[in-house]
């Protein structure tokens, strides 16, 4: 499930022959994917950029702003950046309050490769950094009648079911690209903004522009010490809740106690039976 | 070519019914290369509705399903090129319909204009508050508040009630804007049912004092909880009822809201040796200071009753008697817009007692003596406390007006075998204390305001204390020796101020400027009855006191907070001008001007460090309470005097903190260097005979303090355990002066003990440890002391039952006979209903130790007590709500 990135080898680049399918995984992934985007991005219109506001209502709840850079069957979603760590506060009872957050400066970054059918998910697990590479989902996209104005743009409305949660999807087809917010894509048009019915996920579109320039992704994003698939993400998924209530349980001094609430139903990505 | 190039082939047949139509081609631009990831979009003729659609992929590809006949548009588009639209006619045919569509689109520059909109959010966040419909999240099945505000998103509520807002604690809890409980919220909380809640707003930057919101250095949480419409008026709350024969426990909390008035009800009886005070410490003595300190809130009336020096070391239940009893109200009423009354009453009643035997090894050069003591104290306390407060409070302005009154009775009364004499001490203090301050606050803009605040206090605390039994030596007339003695104190204080600031706060800069004057008036008298034994020398003057005491401080000071990055800067300075006036006799006058500095740097590179440091300068004048020069009994034995003169003190502390890692982390390491280094410094001088000691205040140069703190946790995944290293190291360094010889002390202490902490998922835990102590002193001798102790916890959970097994174990090896003494302590816990009704079963000290035996070092020597720890107790009760 789980390989150390220099421990695994890529035979070749989309460049030279073809992207290779995530099935295999593989090594050095900044440097692969660096040269592929200044490929892309040369032979293209220059790069698409789309903000959104981003809410995820865990605990605590996030809300940040997340970016969306497209060009030509790539794109890199940037969302869940900033400081990680853990904020302690004592009240007046004397109770010690700890609050530890999964994010650091990098963030998660949904990375999305059309042509090599795949997507790469780089985030961060107590503070050590993970690559999922899984084939690009699949999503079955309900397509619904109803438009409304959002931004100044007429919006279609789609529905799917993806990874144990019920999405609604505003899609513009005057933004003529596939793309979308997290994993959230393959409409006819850029998704702008995207919910799911139990409010757990909510991104808002917030601006769009162009610009000629090339985007390259720093090649940082995705160094990482540990490649993993779709089956070690769910496990690691699994064990992050539990590790962490474990870690901090640990070293909290005598007599103090920590209440364990209910996390799994937490996490966005909750069932992976389908691609 | 400027026109789209279209070569339409008909691949199939037309029947009836269409069966299934593929239409496939390949898209490029003009030149023929081939174009990839182009929309293809199936619309129907008449309303454009989208049927189906498909990308093209790298080859330029594209296929499309479409399972109906009809007339239809085919549209292709792809930024940075213009779309093409090709009509589409599907007929019925009982056969598959394939067709294949190429299509060149023609280059279109860039027009896609740049949009910029304002999302509506998921949650009404305002900029300083967050409104939460708790409709929205609750299922139906939440009892109380906090099981409503868990599901609430952002909030999060501990197992001891304690509430956070992403994290942070939150300071208050209000209902209907209102601050009822103070810091003691969970009361409110836990008992308010979820059914009445109508919407929870989050309040951030939160001060108490709505003029200043955004302005001070406020990064407070509070909460606010709004009533539905229907239900306000509802009377609420809890119990416990629970006891053994000997023994009873019981509790009971009211709380009635409505919306021009609330009140709160709390009583408690216990003899269990449980803190009757309990919750209500929380609301009556805060652990930090009000948001806006004001001139005299840091300046308590010392008392002069006697403490009790000598501690076991362990919970106060272990080895305290008691018989509490505790009642309060608290009520807001709101009679006007703008305008709030709240009063508050209490009232708390205690029997404490306390044994102890233990011998005192006095060697210094000169003099060598032993002596044995065995004690049984008991503690009686009543205590009274009234509090009204009205606020006006408009837009811009608040005017809030404080009156506070408190009386207590405290009686101290100690029967002691002084080297088998009999020795009485019977103390009693009746203290009451009056304060009033009226503060004005005034928005003058969106970054600044100006605030006012006036204050008078006046407190007493007369002391009256009979001495019997002790041999005073020649210091009564002759046949006297051990008659019973009374002595009198008259402590008495009262200070008006009053401190104009400005609060100024914008971007990444903060700050206050504050201008003020204090007057302070102190008085002290104290002599021995001159009935009696009093006639003789203790009725001198040297055994007197007649001090009065006139200060007044005029200051202004700045404080400013910095954040930038990853860096942020505190510090400011006050400058002081102070004139001090004593009477005792002589007259003493004194005039001072001081700067007073503090800074405060942090740095905090990466999420795995953090570092900070802090310079702190101190000074201060002696007040009356340190001043006076004739003795005054401090205990049977002692008689102690102050200063005798006006004097000034310095001091300097520096303290550095590092951290690297997270409690999320595996590998956390926190350690922090603390150095204190007092010029000069209040030493004693003491003359010391076994049947009495003679303690004066003197002034002495250079005492250092420097202490080492750190702790490691090292979490092993593979056994869900952590492991923990604690290590202290403590440098002491001051001087004294005993029977006229002065000497060097010096002490030294170690202290390390690792920890382990299972953390399973199942139905069992547990955490134990050790420590090992070393203390080493060296004064008029070298005196060492070793000890270890430790601890073994265990938790099983089971369903609706929590059993915990708690085990502590002492030993103290130059003690007696330095055997181990271990305490185990089990408790059950049998819930139903989560949040209903909960039996308790609670057995304390269940091995029955009688006693436990510990050693302590003094300059002089070392103390060696034995004390008497409560007997095995059961307590068997029944938590309820209402």
């Amino acid at each position: 499930m789980r390989r150390k990135a220099s421990e695994t080898t890529w035979p070749a680049c989309r460049a030279s022959g073809g992207f290779p399918r995530v099935h295999g995984t593989g090594l050095a992934w900044q440097v692969v994917l660096c040269v592929l985007w200044a490929c892309a991005v040369q032979a293209q219109e220059g790069t698409l950029h789309i903000a959104y506001d981003l809410y995820l209502d865990r605990a605590p709840p996030l809300h940040c702003r997340a970016e969306l850079a497209s060009s030509k069957g790539l794109s890199v979603f940037y969302w869940n950046n900033g400081e990680g760590g853990s904020e302690i506060t004592s009240d007046d009872f004397g109770a010690l309050q700890i609050q530890v957050r999964d994010s650091d400066p990098i963030g998660t970054v949904n990375f999305a490769d059309r042509g090599a059918d795949s997507l790469y998910t780089r985030g961060s697990a107590f503070n050590s950094p993970y690559l999922l590479a899984e084939p690009l989902p699949e999503i079955r996209w309900q397509l619904d009648a109803e438009t409304r104005q959002l931004g100044g743009f007429t919006v279609h409305k789609a529905r799917a079911a993806f990874r144990g949660r019920s999405y609604t999807a505003w899609f513009c087809p005057d933004i003529p690209v596939p793309v979308g917010p997290w994993k959230l894509q393959g409409l006819p048009g850029a998704i702008l903004e995207a919910y799911d019915e139990e409010a757990f996920f909510r991104a808002v579109f917030r601006s769009v522009r162009q610009s000629p320039e090339a985007y390259i992704p720093d090649p940082e994003l995705f160094r990482v010490a540990e490649v993993i698939d779709l089956n070690g993400f769910r496990e690691l998924q699994e064990n992050m809740a539990g590790e962490l209530i474990r870690k901090i349980r640990s070293k909290l001094p005598r007599g103090a106690q920590l209440n364990v609430e209910e996390t799994s139903a937490e996490f966005l990505e909750r069932a992976f039976g389908e691609r | 070519m400027k026109s789209a190039v279209v070569f339409l082939l008909v691949a199939g047949l037309c029947s009836r019914a269409l069966a299934q139509a593929t239409v496939s081609g390949y898209t490029s631009d003009l030149d023929g290369n081939p174009l990839a990831w182009v929309n293809v979009r199936v619309l129907s003729e008449p309303d454009s509705s989208l049927v189906a659609y498909a990308f093209s992929d790298e080859s330029g590809h594209y296929s499309i399903r479409v399972g109906r006949p009809g007339a239809y548009l085919l549209r292709f588009d792809a930024m940075a090129f213009r779309a093409q639209d090709l009509p589409l006619q599907l007929p019925e045919s009982a056969v598959p319909v394939v067709r294949e569509l190429n299509v060149a689109l023609p280059p279109s520059p860039l027009e896609l204009k740049e949009v910029v909109v304002r999302a509506e959010p998921a949650v009404a966040v305002g900029s300083d508050t967050v409104e939460i419909r708790v409709a929205a999240f609750a299922t139906g099945s939440e009892r109380v508040a906090e099981d409503l505000l868990k599901r609430l998103p952002g909030i999060e509520v501990g197992s001891d009630g304690g509430i956070r807002v992403r994290g942070r604690a939150v300071s208050k809890v209000l209902i209907e804007g209102d601050d009822l409980f103070d810091r003691g919220y969970p009361l409110l909380t836990k008992n308010l049912s979820a059914e009445v809640i109508d919407r929870v707003q989050i309040l951030k930057g939160y001060t108490d004092n709505p003029v200043l919101r955004g302005l001070d250095n406020s990064d407070a949480v509070a909460l606010n909880i709004r009533l539905k419409e229907e239900v306000r008026g509802t009377l609420f709350g809890k119990g416990f009822l629970g006891g053994s024969p000997g023994v009873y426990e019981t509790d009971l909390n009211l709380i009635r809201v409505r919306r021009q008035h609330k009140a709160y009800f709390l009583g408690n009886l216990n003899n269990s040796g449980r803190d009757a005070m309990g919750d209500l410490n929380a609301l009556l003595h805060p652990k930090v200071l009000p948001e806006a300190p004001q001139s005299g809130d840091e300046l308590p009336l010392p008392s002069f009753l006697p403490q009790q020096t000598q501690q076991t070391g362990l919970s106060e239940m272990r080895s305290r008697s008691n018989d509490a009893e505790l009642a309060s109200l608290s009520g807001l009423f709101g009679p006007l817009e703008g305008l709030k009354v709240k009063g508050h009453y209490f009232y708390s009643g205690d029997e404490q007692g306390h044994r102890r035997s233990g011998r005192e090894f006095f060697r210094t050069d000169s003099l060598s003596f032993e002596n044995t003591e065995t004690e049984r104290a008991r503690r009686v306390s009543v205590l009274q406390s009234g509090r009204l407060t009205v606020l006006y409070t408009t837009r811009r302005q608040r005017l809030e007006w404080l009156f506070g009154a408190q009386t207590s009775q405290l009686r101290m009364r100690r029967h002691l075998l002084f080297n088998r004499q009999p020795v009485s001490e019977d103390s009693r203090e009746n203290a009451w204390q009056a304060h009033s301050r009226l503060s004005y606050s005034r928005r003058l803009d969106s970054s600044t305001a100006f605030q006012l605040a006036l204050r008078y206090q006046f407190d007493r605390k007369p002391l009256r204390m009979r001495l019997g039994g002790i041999d005073w030596g020649t210091l009564t007339p002759p046949g006297t020796s051990g008659e019973p003695l009374w002595h009198h104190l008259s402590n008495r204080r009262e200070l008006a101020g009053f401190e104009a600031s400005v609060i100024r706060g914008r971007g990444k800069l903060r700050g206050r400027v504050a201008a003020g004057y204090l007057f302070r008036q102190s008085a002290l008298a104290s002599g021995f009855d001159p009935q009696g034994q009093g006639g003789g020398l203790l009725a001198g003057p040297a055994y007197r006191n007649r001090g009065l005491n006139r200060f007044s401080r005029l200051h202004g000071g700045v404080r400013f907070e910095f954040v930038g990055g990853a860096w942020s800067f505190q510090g400011g300075f006050t400058a002081q001008y102070l004139t001090n006036r004593f009477a005792e006799g002589r007259v003493e006058e004194d005039k001072t001007l001081a700067l007073v500095p503090s800074l405060t740097l942090k740095w905090q590179p990466g999420r795995s460090h953090f570092v900070w440091g802090n310079y702190a300068y101190g000074f201060r004048e002696t007040p009356l309470q340190e001043h006076y020069a004739g003795y005054l009994p401090g205990g049977f034995r002692l008689l102690q005097r102050g200063l005798g003169s006006f004097q000034k003190f310095r001091s300097h502390r520096w303290l550095l903190n590092y951290t690297f890692g997270d409690w999320g982390d595996p590998f956390l390491m926190n350690t922090s260097l603390l150095y204190t280094r007092n010029p000069d410094y209040p030493g004693s001088d003491s003359q010391v005979r076994p049947e009495l000691a003679f303690h004066s205040a003197v002034r002495l140069a250079g005492q250092d303090h420097l202490s080492w703190n750190s702790s490691y946790d090292q979490y092993v995944r593979g056994l869900k355990s952590n492991f923990k290293l604690r290590t202290e190291v403590q440098v002491q360094r001051y001087e004294s002066s005993i029977n006229g010889v002065s000497q060097q002390n010096s002490l030294l202490h170690l202290q390390v003990g690792p920890e382990l902490r299972t953390v399973f998922d199942g139905g069992f835990n547990a955490h134990g440890g050790l420590k090992w102590m070393l203390t080493r002193f060296r004064g008029s001798g070298l005196s060492r002391n070793r000890s270890q102790s430790g601890f073994l916890d265990l938790e099983f959970r089971c369903g609706a039952w929590l059993v915990e097994l708690s085990n502590e174990g002492y030993r103290y090896r130059d003690a007696g006979t330095g055997r181990a003494v271990w305490f185990t302590d089990l408790g059950m816990r049998y819930s139903p209903n989560p949040g209903g009704a909960a039996l308790r079963v609670q057995l304390s000290n269940t091995w029955n130790t009688a006693s436990l035996s510990k050693r302590s070092l003094s300059e002089t020597g070392r103390f060696e007590n034995r004390y008497a720890l409560r007997p095995r107790q059961l307590l068997v009760g029944l938590d309820f709500r209402f």
